[in-house]
């Protein structure tokens, strides 16, 4: 009898706390349905914290009380990779920010959706703010000319260089990448490092490429020809700062901040730097009286042919996004003059170019009116669906050229071109 | 009478289950875990599964054979053959002397055995940094002890030969504490009675270390053995920091090498052919070291 009460009591519990979850679950469940029939919620994945918009959307939380943007940060380097998986599991976000080279594969694997129509959307209904966005904004998130998102950001690296030492040696700044050795040399002779540059494989090659691009270097479907004349005066111009020790000796084992560290510091005479990073240089030292940034010089001969090559980090529609007026919102939120000022000033230059007008930019950045001009002509870095892979083999080009400065350049650019071709299957 | 025999036979039931049902949950959280990763490893190493195709075709064991006549996968075996055979000689050594010493300790013994263990609590990319301080830069301590006498400046991290010796030992700084915990456990199992014996019949201190410690130590070697070749086999948050694989590939190990495919060219299938063939030399040495070890029980 008393085990029949006690089962009685415990039954009673059990059913009250089912009772209460369920009810409760079911009260979730209608709030959430309501909810969810008022509100679209966007998620958007950005590439780095600092690529978020100040306000963290609040005030286009205001102006659209019917979208909720739901913000989580994905860094660049894993965000193609998990933005697949996610698309598998029907868990991707509505907007991805990638690198500009992973659009490729994410296309390949039909992840990302065509937003021609969006985009025409966008004309028709307020044309001066999409064309306040620089070329490569649409550029760098098109692949054949289908557009499956927008560059909002694009961060190119500047020739940087010791103006007032060139100065005291009576030199003038350099135009080509012979008068960079010969500056190079005189710093050396003076006690200093005369080119710092990367020379481990601790990031991907992309000072590297930007230093071929503005050489001249070219690339075929978007696969880079180093076995040409830019190639091999690249591979040469790296074994030369070796030879000469123009460049530190631990450069095999030098990361972007060894890079870095040694021009702001004051070791290092001249660099490639990205334009990110030119607020932290100008903390040290004295922007306009202790160093200055150019455009990249030109390879001797080939002065037509050089370009300055810019990174991008598009942000992608993805294939199971929102219905396209939320997602057109929020990207046009994103893209909005004031909105891509802030994150200028304080992270990676924009494509808005009105942002470059602007005085409260030009203030913080007091070197970016001397770069407009330059803004409005960059080149993207060319994607190629293997592009990853590719960037193995150049670093390994680039490491054998620092490793052995006597072995003929045409050789290396040979060997490693195959080893591409190889790749790709040409 | 009958009762009796019931409830012995269900106490003998329940005192033999106890032991699975307690086990159960943590193998079964472990298999759940690691055995669907590996289970899931093995199918993709059949597959063709590349970011940049839509299409995942069965190829069977192509991966395999590309990946064998791959000359950066040969590089990743050999350099990975030397730094594991490497940590396991000097770690094992390094750890069997810290063992000894530890064991001796009287003053401060727990205090000792604290800060023998501080690099293993040390995350693996903090170490690297550490590491990366000591032989790189201007003031890097290799460097100016190498300046002072009269060797090269360069860093040795710079440096294809140098470099791999530096992940070496930067490997068994990390790895070789926890190999020294398992050793002291074996050595504070040896009943001292059995040196006081060996004592009053002559025997000298090696012969008492060859005699007595080594061989009541041997499952305890063998473990020590087992957790440094693995360890090292699958190290990665030490070496990715501190040299990326290079200079060159001069220290890309298998663990960097699969990470390469997986994660950089998102080359998912060769990558999880790499795991399979890491997995598979993992539990080959474990079960030579088990064997060993048990051979040794046996003869004794």
């Amino acid at each position: 009898m008393k085990h029949y009460r006690k089962f009685g009591i415990a039954s009673t519990a059990t059913a009250l706390v089912c009772a209460t979850f369920l009810s409760g679950t079911a009260i979730l469940g209608v709030t959430s349905a309501a909810y969810a029939q008022d509100v679209t919620e966007i998620t958007v994945w950005f590439g780095r914290e600092n690529f978020i918009p100040a306000d963290a959307f609040e005030t286009f939380h205001a102006e659209n009380p019917g979208i909720r943007v739901r913000t989580d940060v994905i860094p660049l380097e894993q965000a193609v990779a998990d933005t697949l998986r996610a698309a598998r599991a029907n868990r991707a976000p509505d907007i991805v920010q990638v690198p500009a080279d992973g659009l490729a594969p994410l296309v390949a694997q039909n992840a990302v959706r065509d937003v021609s129509g969006m985009m025409e959307q966008w004309r028709s209904e307020d044309a001066a703010s999409i064309d306040d966005i620089s070329s490569i904004g649409l550029d760098m998130a098109s692949i054949d000319d289908t557009p499956y998102g927008l560059t909002l950001y694009a961060g190119p690296f500047w020739y940087t260089y010791r103006k007032d030492w060139l100065e005291d040696a009576g030199l003038d700044v350099p135009q080509t990448w012979d008068d960079v050795l010969d500056v190079a040399r005189a710093m050396k002779a003076e006690g200093r490092i005369g080119y710092s540059v990367i020379g481990s494989r601790a990031h991907d090659p992309v000072w590297f490429l930007s230093t071929f691009m503005a050489m001249g270097g070219q690339w075929e479907n978007g696969v880079p020809q180093i076995d040409s004349d830019a190639g091999r005066y690249l591979l040469n111009f790296y074994q030369t700062l070796v030879a000469e020790g123009l460049t530190s000796q631990d450069v095999l084992a030098w990361d972007s901040g060894a890079m870095r560290s040694a021009f702001i510091g004051g070791d290092a005479a001249q660099a490639m730097i990205g334009d990110n990073v030119y607020p932290t240089v100008n903390e040290s030292l004295s922007w306009g009286q202790e160093w200055d940034g150019s455009r990249p010089p030109s390879r001797p001969g080939a002065e037509s042919e050089g370009r300055t090559m810019t990174l991008g980090w598009p942000f992608l529609v993805t294939t199971g996004a929102a219905e396209d007026e939320s997602v057109l919102k929020v990207l046009q939120y994103m893209a909005r003059a004031e909105n891509v000022g802030e994150v200028s000033a304080r992270y990676q230059p924009g494509t808005v170019l009105s942002v470059f007008e602007s005085e409260e930019y030009n203030a913080v950045k007091p070197w970016a009116a001397q770069f407009a001009p330059e803004f409005a002509n960059l080149t993207p870095l060319p994607s190629h669906p293997r592009q990853t892979q590719i960037y193995q083999i150049l670093l390994d080009a680039m490491q054998a050229a620092l490793q052995n400065p006597e072995q003929d350049a045409a050789e290396i650019a040979a060997t490693h071109q195959a080893a591409i071709s190889a790749l790709v299957g040409n | 009478m009958a009762t009796i025999v019931e409830g012995s036979l269900r106490d003998k039931i329940t005192m033999r289950m106890t032991p699975y049902v307690l086990l159960f949950p943590a193998i079964a959280i472990v298999a759940g875990v690691l055995g669907y990763a590996v289970v899931r490893g093995i199918i993709m190493s059949f597959f063709q599964i590349e970011v940049w195709e839509a299409e995942e075709p069965f190829v069977g064991l192509a991966n395999y054979r590309t990946l064998f006549r791959s000359p950066g996968f040969q590089n990743s075996l050999l350099i990975s053959l030397i730094f594991v055979g490497a940590t396991i000689v000097i770690g094992l050594l390094m750890s069997l002397v810290h063992a000894l010493v530890l064991n001796q300790i009287a003053f401060a013994r727990s205090v000792f055995r604290a800060i023998a263990l501080i690099p293993y609590l040390v995350s693996g990319v903090a170490a690297a940094v550490m590491w990366r301080f000591l032989f790189t830069g201007d003031a890097a301590i290799a460097t100016q002890i190498s300046a002072a006498l009269g060797g090269s400046t360069v860093s040795w991290l710079a440096d294809p030969d140098k470099a791999l010796m530096v992940i070496t030992m930067a490997n068994v700084w990390f790895i070789a504490p926890f190999a020294t915990l398992i050793l002291l456990g074996g050595l504070q199992t040896i009943d001292p009675e059995m040196y006081a014996a060996a004592e009053i019949d002559g025997a000298g201190s090696w012969q008492k270390f060859v005699h007595i410690t080594i061989p009541s130590i041997v499952p305890m070697l063998s473990l020590a053995l087992m957790w440094l070749s693995f360890a090292s086999f699958n190290m990665f948050d030490i070496i990715l920091p501190l040299t990326g694989g290079g200079p060159g590939r001069s220290t890309e190990v298998l663990a960097v090498y699969m990470y390469q495919l997986a994660f950089r060219d998102l080359n998912y299938s060769t990558g999880a052919a790499v795991m399979i063939v890491i997995l598979i030399i993992n539990i080959a040495l474990s079960a030579i070291f088990l064997r060993a070890a048990g051979r040794s029980r046996d003869d004794r």
